[in-house]
């Protein structure tokens, strides 16, 4: 009888074992800013640091209605809004909360405009003589003046960046810097005007004021500290600690996307009914073999 | 139930296909794996990796290029052009080597750039020492020759440049102190080993030394006022890839003239004097006829100074290897490869590969003399040669052994899945997968079942062997005499056949107590086994047999029949007390053990 049940012990943890890594694996994606995504190009680092108290996932802009004092993070969005969702986004700024848009791709501007900002977010290929790990895309920018996200005298290494006009500008390039507004096709293009690029801007929009940084790449685990010099971290923990209710928009952004096996498994985590029927089917299985003498 | 293995066989497969899209997924995410190229942003670890390995690499190989110095300056000293030759080729791929890196590290400034600058500059003042190392051996060579005394061409043209050799070799031994002291300064801010490097210098000063003290020709100053251009060759007979100096000096000196050099009319070289009037080159012969050819230094309207060169003929071997083989765009043929050789390896030289005497293919071979072409074939026998035909080259033709091959039908190949869909892939590998399983679980449960029809060892197992029994007794007894339908008889034989205690007490009439008692006991233990899907129950001992059911209802009576069982079976007992508690102790377990079953 022992080596029976030893036998099936040994079977059911093997595979329980297995089952667990392949869950595991089947819940994490390699989609780029996805903060299920734990390589170099996720954003899962980062939205592990939220507090899940203070954080709220908003999946439609028909859930910022109701906040005050709240701040909305858009990492990387890749979707056109509508006028009729543009406009949910305006209230909720112009009822005096902050929205923070972090994009280098241009969908973002859709946003913009929306929102009544002037700020324009120009694609191109950003490059500087100012650079960390000896490549000229990614660049050192510097604050221009006092901001609640970095300190005054530090400097930030950003990812492929884009380049801002319009607002007030917080972060700018160094001089020895240039935009390439008609990249190669492998964006690997150098050329340009020499001068300071603006890659973070702010506009108050009535009551509420709104952040465009030129470079959602920031978020990535892959940058999230280049090293000592660079307030890369302190930038994510100031955003991740923000005073007031935090909302992370899953609507448009692209650290939502999970696709396939991982989406239902993304689903279910995120539901507590789910996860008390599954508990439940696991139990009554259990019950079964064991009554069955299975196991 | 019917089929135990089946839960587990599923649960397997899953994971096996869970494992299929694991190894193609990202779970395991290596920098040095991406090789994505995104948009919107580099991987940031990859670069770090890239440019600390780099780092790792630069500084030992700085040290290389310093220490390498060393023995290129030793075989000058030696008076050993080849080996200096050789040793300066292979500095020169360290110095490329470490040139890349430093263009891939973009370090192109301060310090680095001026290490690198110097020892540029010391790699070119190594060739010109090389060169003035030469053509030193070849002054000395002329100097030696039998006509030298009387030829005043000659000794005006060995001390005019032998006078530049020394002035040239003085002004290159400075160049190279001067950047040997910053490459110095350099090294040790980088903490490199610069001992062999200081070596260097020494051996550099020893041999300006030893030049400065050597004798020079001296020569008729009045034929230095002459209009005319001189020309010296050497050798003056050459071989297949032998270098031919070509120098001489144009007088009157002070001006530099262009001096253009030709063999048989032909263009060969293009130089320019010095103010001293000296002029140096060389050439190798190569697609040069075999014979005496002419060659001919000219500057302006100078009448052209001329020497004749007879280049001699060497044998050549041409060699032939052959391998049948197929590929995908040629189909079946043969793989041939072989080199043609003379005094040196043959570059570039035409080679026919000829194959059964009807057709033929061209190519050449490469800088080792060596070359390589597949030559397409049907299935079948075939003879092959390769053939050198010199043309230009002073060399005599050769061909190579015939050689036979066998070119067989082309091999059969499986589809290329790699670079189909990756979920045709992955699905083609799950299902190799799940078939190589079951057909691994299908064999094992057969192996178990069958055993090998040639051992003759093999013992029936239990339950086959007890039915196979039973029903043989059945059969004899149906045979004798089958008793008529609803006797007394026919009620008896299917009690004795139905029921346990029927056949007990049958065999007690027949075989005795202590048998019956083992039969009635095996056919429990069978029943139990059964129910713990454990075939191998007689392997067990009867108080084993009765510890694996001490979790089942009948635990308590089955141990108890066991102890009167050990009693009859293994104490011997043949008493009627313990008989009637066997037979009550048996009717208990039979009745429990079949109502637990039930």
């Amino acid at each position: 009888m022992t080596s029976i049940r030893s036998y099936a012990w040994i079977t059911i943890a093997l595979l329980l074992a297995s089952s667990l890594i392949l869950l595991f694996h089947l819940s994490t994606t390699n989609d780029e800013f996805s903060r299920y995504n734990v390589g170099w190009n996720g954003t899962s680092s980062f939205f592990s640091t939220l507090d899940r108290h203070t954080t709220t996932d908003v999946i439609d802009p028909s859930g910022l209605a109701g906040y005050d004092n709240a701040t909305l993070v858009i990492i990387a969005p890749d979707y056109e809004m509508t006028p009729a969702e543009g406009a949910l986004y305006r209230d909720y700024v112009l009822r005096g909360n902050t929205l923070l848009l972090a994009d280098d791709s241009g969908s973002g501007n859709t946003l913009l405009r929306s929102l009544g900002s002037t700020i324009v977010i120009r694609q191109g290929n950003l490059t500087s003589v100012d650079q960390a790990y000896t490549d000229a895309h990614l660049i050192v920018v510097t604050p221009v003046r006092v901001a609640r996200f970095f300190p005054m005298g530090s400097s930030l290494v950003l990812n492929r960046a884009a380049t801002l006009t319009g607002g007030e500008p917080l972060l700018t390039t160094t001089i020895f810097s240039r935009m390439d507004e008609n990249p190669d096709k492998e964006q690997r293009s150098v050329a340009g005007v020499w001068g300071r690029y603006t890659v973070m801007a702010e506009e108050k929009i009535g009551n509420g004021t709104v952040y465009v940084l030129s470079d959602p790449s920031i978020f990535i685990n892959g940058m999230k500290d280049p090293g000592a010099p660079y307030a890369n971290g302190f930038f994510l923990h100031e955003i991740a600690h923000t005073p007031g209710p935090l909302l992370i928009d899953s609507f448009s952004s692209r650290t939502g996307r999970v696709d396939g096996v991982g989406e239902i498994i993304q689903l279910v985590r995120s539901n507590d009914t789910y996860q008390v029927m599954i508990a439940a089917l696991l139990m009554t299985g259990i019950v079964i073999a064991w009554n069955r003498r299975i196991i | 139930m019917k089929f135990p293995w089946l839960p587990v066989l599923v649960l397997g497969c899953i994971v096996l296909g869970g494992f299929a899209v694991f190894a193609t997924g990202p779970l395991l995410y290596g920098v040095e794996m991406d090789h994505a190229v995104s948009v919107f942003h580099k991987n940031p670890a990859e670069l770090t990796r890239m440019a600390t390995s780099s780092m790792t690499e630069l500084v030992p190989l700085m040290q290389a290029v310093i220490d390498d110095q060393h023995p290129i300056v030793v075989d000058l000293q030696l008076n050993d052009p080849d080996a200096a030759q050789r040793d300066l080729t292979k500095y020169r791929l360290r110095y490329a080597s470490l040139q890349n890196m430093v263009d891939k590290l973009d370090m192109n400034d301060g310090e680095i750039r001026s290490f690198m600058n110097s020892t540029q500059d010391q790699v070119d003042i190594f060739a010109d020492l090389l060169t003035q190392a030469t053509l030193s051996d070849t002054l000395k060579t002329i100097g030696e020759r039998r006509e030298y005394k009387n030829d005043q061409d000659m000794q005006v043209s060995v001390a005019s440049q032998s006078a530049a050799y020394k002035n040239a070799v003085l002004m290159l031994s400075t160049r190279y102190l001067s950047g040997h002291e910053n490459i110095m300064n350099i090294s040790t801010k980088l903490d490199l080993d610069t001992r062999r490097y200081q070596e260097t210098r020494v051996e550099i000063q020893k041999f300006v030394e030893t030049m400065e003290s050597a004798e020079v020709p001296t020569s008729d100053p009045a034929s230095l006022r002459e209009s005319r251009i001189r020309l010296l060759i050497e050798p003056e007979q050459v071989m297949y890839r032998d270098t031919v100096q070509v120098f001489g000096v144009a007088t009157p000196e002070g001006v530099r003239r262009v001096v253009s050099v030709r063999i048989d009319n032909s263009s060969l070289k293009t130089t320019s004097t010095d103010l001293k009037g000296n002029y140096l080159t060389n050439f190798t012969v190569e697609n040069i006829r075999a014979g005496d050819h002419t060659i001919l230094a000219g500057t302006g309207n100078l009448t052209p100074a001329k020497q004749i060169l007879r280049v001699m003929k060497v044998g050549s071997v041409t060699t032939l290897t052959v391998k049948p083989g197929h590929l995908p765009a040629l189909g079946t043929g043969a793989h041939c490869s072989g080199s043609v050789m003379a005094n040196h390896p043959v570059q570039n030289a035409p080679v026919k590969i000829l194959f059964d005497g009807e057709g033929s293919i061209d190519t050449r071979t490469g800088e080792d003399g060596n070359y390589q072409v597949f030559v397409p074939l049907s299935p079948g026998n075939h003879k092959l040669q390769a053939e050198f035909s010199s043309g230009d080259y002073p060399l005599i033709p050769s061909v190579s052994k015939e050689v036979a091959i066998v070119v067989p039908p082309p091999p059969l190949r499986l589809p290329d899945i790699s670079s189909s869909n990756p979920l045709f892939a992955s699905g083609i590998v799950a299902l190799v997968l799940l078939g190589a399983g079951s057909a691994g679980f299908w064999y094992f449960r057969r192996s178990k079942r069958a055993p090998p029809a040639d051992t003759e060892s093999f013992t029936e197992p239990a339950d086959a062997l007890r039915i196979r029994e039973k029903l043989e007794e059945i059969l004899k007894e149906t045979e004798r005499d089958f008793p008529p339908a609803g006797s007394e008889q026919e009620a008896e034989l299917y009690h004795a056949i139905n029921t346990l205690l029927g056949q007990y007490e049958r065999c007690l009439r027949e075989q005795g107590l202590s048998e019956a008692a083992r039969q009635v006991y095996l056919t429990l233990a069978e029943r139990i086994a059964t129910r713990f899907h454990f075939p191998a129950y007689r392997t067990l001992t009867a108080r084993e047999m009765s510890k694996i059911c001490n979790a089942e209802n009948y635990a308590g009576i089955f141990y108890r029949f066991v102890g009167i069982y050990e009693t009859i079976r293994y104490g011997g007992s043949k008493s009627e007390k313990d008989r009637k508690e066997f037979e009550e102790e048996l009717l208990k377990a039979d009745t429990e053990i079949r109502s637990d079953q039930h």
